[in-house]
């Protein structure tokens, strides 16, 4: 299985690990429900990073899921296939919705894969209430082949000015960076990779491979 | 959002104003102008609560990598981690004092 951060994975929360050895995970976590996030860190022999989410927004909680104890998998991209949020009950009133339809007929007509995360994509695999009226959008767009800063600036300038404050990553083979901050003018975009943050002019590529344009 | 306040002892020092970073979660926005005399004042609106603490150490750790320049620097903290922290701080330094350089 190739997991990837933001997929959900579904486990017996009593499998879970501590990120610190000989530490053990707070009560919420391990009797908690619900799947858990996959997030950016060092895969650690058949562990996989994850991320658990609690009640509050203060409770997030790091933690290690065993490879072969998960029980069901789904990535964002799979989720946003079946188009959730027609089915949704706020699709007209919370600005996260409302921003979500104008965008996704938008982001359907491109040759692209993208996907819902945070707490609206989480709301959408469990069915549980995540949204809260400052949540922003969180969308990631596949970007296994490289996209060149002015198609990014093109696809910023068609998806225009939305309801709630909108954030697209770009989920490069080398990791994520911001679809804005690729569009902009600085030089250098930060890149969130498995074992940190770089500062990077060229996302696609290592950091032995600087030289190689990304497209 | 909380709001801290840091002042710290800085060089004279001609920079340029700077903007750099992402609004976004995980990331900052760090925003610098020049500013007379010899301090840096630091304000920092972060959406991380109780962490006065972590960004006086960051602050620190800063310091010891690089003499900062007098300036005041208004960041927008969106819950970065202290290793985001530090390359956008960095990068933003580098940026206003890129006048310094080519003076």
């Amino acid at each position: 299985m190739n997991c990837r951060a933001h997929d959900l994975i579904w486990i017996d929360r009593g499998q879970l690990r501590a990120p610190v050895p000989d530490t053990e995970l707070p009560d919420w976590v391990v009797n908690g429900s619900g799947p858990v996030v996959v997030r950016r860190a060092p895969v650690d022999s058949g562990w996989i990073p994850v991320g658990v989410r609690g009640e509050s927004k203060a409770q997030r909680q790091p933690a290690f899921a065993p490879l072969k104890a998960i029980s069901k998998h789904l990535d964002p991209y799979t989720l946003t296939a079946t188009k959730p949020w027609l089915a949704h009950c706020e699709r007209n009133r919370h600005p996260v919705l409302i921003a979500l339809c104008k965008l996704a007929p938008l982001l359907n007509t491109l040759p692209l894969r993208w996907g819902v995360t945070g707490s609206l994509g989480y709301e959408f695999a469990t069915g549980e209430r995540q949204l809260r009226p400052e949540s922003d959008l969180d969308l990631v767009i596949d970007a296994t082949a490289p996209i060149c800063r002015e198609q990014a600036a093109e696809l910023i300038g068609l998806f225009g000015t939305a309801s709630c404050r909108v954030d697209i990553q770009l989920d490069t083979p080398m990791g994520a960076i911001a679809l804005a901050e690729w569009a902009g003018s600085s030089e250098q975009v930060l890149q969130k990779t498995d074992t940190g943050p770089r500062l990077t002019k060229t996302p696609w590529a290592g950091e032995k491979d600087e030289g190689v344009k990304p497209c | 959002m909380e709001t801290l306040h840091f002042t710290r002892p800085a060089r004279a020092a001609e920079i340029q104003p700077a903007l750099v970073g992402y609004v976004g979660s995980g990331d900052l926005e760090v925003m610098i102008e020049p500013l007379q005399g010899s301090q840096t004042e630091i304000h920092i609106q972060t959406s991380s609560p109780g962490s006065e603490i972590r960004w006086r150490q960051v602050i620190e750790q800063i310091e010891a990598r690089i003499s900062l320049p007098a300036m005041r620097m208004d960041i927008h903290d969106f819950a970065a981690t202290p290793g985001v922290i530090r390359l956008r701080i960095e990068q933003a330094i580098e940026l206003a004092s890129a006048v310094e350089a080519s003076a």
